[in-house]
């Protein structure tokens, strides 16, 4: 038994090195060598997606964040279909986009054009 | 394979700049500086030689992929090592590692004889045995300290405890240790 101090602030050396003799592993070159080989061959897909993995959660929390800010933005603008309806009324001065649209017959293609091109 | 002499000489902060920059070669230097020390550190928290060098080999892997966060003002040694322990004791969370007390090979620098050799592969694993008994964090803090000379604070860092924690697991690991240990004649 030596006589250091289990609280001693300085390097145990003979415990340490008797661990030193009991921890250390054999062929260490061959270590070394399967280290480097992994080291130097190019990175695999997981280890790319990883990589991407940061910058891809950035973009997603992004395209949420905008996602959120679009649909808050339409639902104070209203109900669509009441725009949609302004459109028609404003772009149909001489009502023939009203009776287009409560005709129960298909439309000609003719009057379809003209009343989308404000008739002129 | 191994990196060229070129960089034998260079201190580590230099290759791990050097590394940074894309140069696998320079860190090619560092694997080769601190493989001992990585191995001897994963095989504390994991036992098994196998485990142990798939451990380190992960730590140096994850230490290349994010060198970026390496700060070249400080020591490379501790930044690398922490990460390997890291390596080592989330490999042993994530599977019960089986007790395999292979007696490893000794390679002394005199030819003993058989008895002496199987003398001193008992001891090794008497004190590999001992080690294993002890928490996690402990053998951990004890290898770092006595074997690998590192400072209170730089293990307390590495294990992500304070110094004071850091200092009772080496005094705790140190007196169980020396008690196992007492009874060998080459203690």
């Amino acid at each position: 038994m030596n006589e250091h101090s289990a609280f001693d602030h300085e390097r145990d050396d003979r415990l340490g090195d008797v661990l030193r003799a009991a921890l250390n592993v054999p062929s260490e070159d061959l270590f070394i060598r399967r280290v480097l080989v992994r080291v130097t061959e190019p990175l695999t897909w997981w280890e790319v997606l990883g990589g991407w993995a940061r910058p891809g959660l950035a973009a997603a929390l992004l395209l949420v964040a905008a996602a959120g800010f679009w649909l808050g933005r339409t639902v104070r603008t209203g109900d669509p279909t009441v725009a949609l309806e302004e459109m028609l009324s404003a772009s149909a001065g001489n009502g023939t986009m009203t009776a287009l649209l409560s005709s129960a017959r298909p439309p000609n293609v003719d009057v379809l054009f003209a009343s989308t091109n404000g008739n002129e | 394979m191994r990196p060229t002499v070129r960089t034998s000489g260079v201190q580590d902060a230099e290759l791990a700049k050097r590394a940074q920059r894309g140069d696998r070669d320079a860190f090619g230097e560092l694997v080769v500086r601190y493989a001992g020390q990585a191995r001897r550190v994963a095989r504390a928290i994991l036992a098994s030689p196998d485990d142990a060098d798939d451990a380190a080999q992960d730590g140096f892997l994850a230490a290349l992929r994010h060198l970026d966060r390496y700060d070249p003002v400080r020591p490379f040694g501790p930044w690398l090592i922490r990460i390997v322990a890291n390596a080592a004791m989330d490999r042993r969370r994530r599977r019960r590692v089986r007790q395999t007390e292979a007696l490893s090979p000794v390679t002394p620098s005199v030819d003993p004889g058989p008895a002496q050799v199987t003398d001193r592969r008992a001891f090794h694993a008497a004190l590999r045995a001992a080690l294993e008994r002890l928490p996690e964090r402990q053998r951990a803090a004890v290898v770092l300290f006595d074997v690998e000379g590192y400072s209170h604070r730089e293990v307390a860092r590495m294990l992500d405890v304070p110094e004071g924690t850091a200092r009772s697991d080496v005094f705790h690991a140190r007196r169980a240790l020396r008690k196992v240990l007492a009874a060998w004649r080459e203690w």
